[in-house]
């Protein structure tokens, strides 16, 4: 097991990570920027460093001042959490080049997926679906003549990118000419690599993913399916376990391919390979998320495993603890990402938290780095918690978020509380009548 | 400029030898062509094979009261030169107070302006993160 383990993140994600290695009895390293000097998760590291100033990029970004962190320190592993370094596979060779170990697949896996175009080819290559979609495109010639081959409506994704970032839609090739460069700066921007490719549009399809755990001895299971079809600019808002619309049979083949693209890249780790499925049932895989996820508590709510435990175990070489036949998917479990932001514009919130209460009880879960005084910073991510609940089927989880919902309360900067307490009132949601596009569609009703 | 220039190809000239550079330990180097050219010369040690950043070798903040400090810019482990600065001397401009070791790269920590020293906030082989406090000196 590891001697100490630094973690190379912030907020929320950094607290869980913590929370994991102590009761694993592991020492940890918290790394902070200027602007996170009082932040839960440097009180509640056995040590702390601080990397940089504010901004990400000099800081959460730099990884010459974390992997120097890690070193001094006296680490011997580094978690990097979601976002940031997370899967950036020159950053996990750096790690491993100084003789850490990244928590995390391997980078020549992490290379190989976080391209999208090559996890798409990887994926037809093991007999999984993948949405009609072209090669890199570089010029807007190029561009036009693949659209027409898959035709529109079409989506410009970022190749090297996930999370939203250099993602548009074109309608038409009049649409196309405009938002090709826009996505391409987008994708540069984010990434530092501006291509892009193109896919079918998909019209009121569910997100739809699958957890999935795999050791460095090349055995890999799935935990289940998430559904993420509640999303707002492509950030997930609202997340649950299992989805409404996935049949046993359903589960059981997407499960099957999941694994099978894991174990395609001999990935180890905790990974998500997500799908988006079409009203009438048919799925695709879009892309794999080589890290933890956000939404992870609704599949530890439903399977009774910890997730970031897993992940520790696994990279410090321990082979997976439990077969496929042994994953028991059992209740239901719905996660809202609460945000700094303002109710109408959703811009990001900053300010200091004058009040906070989160409610309480069976069942209900609290993912956060929040405490009364804490200032939110303008410079990262505006998630500042997650609430999580589970029951025993979905009605009951629901009627047990919509409760929790009203308890809480957050003063002192804008919440998105208001819109998750809608949210979950609305008839759809209820019904689990969602896809993608949903809440866009409901805030243009206003 | 004249005519003889072309852009595109001067900047991928300029390209290709800034990237020989970066792979190279190389310390100084002057460039001429038709009469314009650069001279680069790479700061002491700031050799690493994934500075993606540039990494400011010092942090000098100026206080009110003609004092300004010295403070660390990397994370890495402190260390005096061989001969160790005095409080009460007058330190000159360009003279290494220390240095600090991150990873395998050595970060000198010169001073660009005279000052007496009046306070040393590090001892010899101490972790030092971004930010910290190293040295006081007065104008």
């Amino acid at each position: 097991m590891f001697r100490k383990i630094l973690i190379a993140n912030r907020g929320e994600i950094a607290v869980r990570i913590i929370r994991a290695c102590r009761e694993l009895g592991i020492p940890t390293v918290s790394i902070f920027s200027e602007a996170d000097r009082n932040s839960l998760h440097v009180k509640l590291a056995d040590q702390s460093i601080c990397i940089g100033p504010p901004p990400a990029v000099k800081s959460y970004l730099n990884a010459h001042n974390i992997v120097s962190a890690a070193l001094i320190s006296g680490a011997d592993a580094v978690h990097p959490g979601y976002g940031f370094l997370s899967e950036n596979p020159q950053f996990a060779e750096i790690c491993q080049s100084h003789n850490l170990t990244f928590i995390g697949p391997s980078a020549e896996a992490m290379s190989q997926l976080g391209d999208k175009a090559r996890a798409r080819e990887i994926a037809q290559k093991s007999g999984i679906p993948v949405i009609p979609g072209t090669k890199v495109v570089e010029t807007l010639e190029q561009a036009l003549k693949e659209a027409k081959k898959i035709e529109f409506p079409v989506m410009i994704k970022a190749a090297a990118g996930g999370g939203g970032k250099g993602m548009r839609t074109a309608l038409s090739a009049k649409e196309l000419e405009k938002n090709l460069p826009l996505a391409q700066g987008e994708a540069e921007a984010a990434f530092g690599d501006s291509r892009v490719y193109l896919e079918k549009y998909l019209v009121r399809p569910r997100h739809i993913e699958v957890q999935i755990l795999g050791d460095r001895l090349g055995n890999a299971a799935a935990l289940g399916e998430r559904e993420c079809s509640l999303q707002r600019k492509h950030q997930k808002v609202m997340e649950e376990a299992p989805s409404s619309v996935v049949s046993h049979a359903v589960r059981e083949k997407m499960q099957k391919m999941a694994v099978r693209m894991a174990q395609s890249v001999q990935y180890s780790g905790a990974g998500t390979v997500e799908f988006l499925m079409e009203p009438n049932g048919n799925f695709y895989m879009i892309e794999v998320n080589a890290r933890i996820q956000v939404e992870h508590p609704v599949t530890e709510m439903v399977t009774g495993m910890d997730l970031v435990k897993e992940q520790i175990l696994i990279a410090s070489g321990e082979k997976l603890g439990f077969k496929q036949e042994q994953v028991v998917i059992q209740g239901h479990a719905i996660e809202c990402r609460i945000n700094a932001e303002d109710p109408q514009t959703f811009a990001p919130s900053s300010g200091t938290i004058t009040k906070l209460h989160w409610a309480g009880g069976p069942g209900i879960r609290i993912d956060s780095h929040l405490r009364i005084g804490d200032s939110i910073p303008p410079f990262y991510d505006s998630m500042i918690g997650k609430l999580i609940v589970y029951g025993k089927n979905r009605q009951e989880a629901l009627r047990k978020l919509r409760s929790a919902l009203d308890e809480s309360e957050i003063a002192g900067i804008a919440t998105n509380l208001d819109f998750q307490r809608r949210l979950v009132r609305h008839d759809a949601v209820q019904k689990a009548d969602i896809y993608v596009t949903f809440i866009e569609d409901l805030l243009k009703e206003k | 400029m004249s005519s003889a220039w072309n852009m595109p190809q001067f900047l991928e000239e300029l390209n290709e030898l800034l990237s020989q550079i970066k792979d190279s330990d190389m310390i100084e180097l002057s460039w001429k062509k038709e009469g314009l050219g650069f001279k680069f010369r790479r700061k002491k040690g700031a050799i690493s094979p994934y500075q993606e950043q540039s990494l400011e070798l010092e942090n000098e903040k100026k206080n009110d009261d003609h004092t300004f400090q010295i403070r660390s810019s990397v994370v890495g482990i402190f260390h005096f030169p061989d001969k160790m600065p005095e409080i009460g001397s007058v330190i000159s401009d360009g003279k290494e107070l220390g240095f600090i070791t991150s990873i395998n790269v050595v970060y000198p920590l010169e001073i660009e302006k005279s000052g007496r020293l009046l306070e040393i906030h590090a001892a010899e082989g101490d972790m030092v993160d971004f930010g910290k406090v190293l040295f006081t000196l007065e104008f």
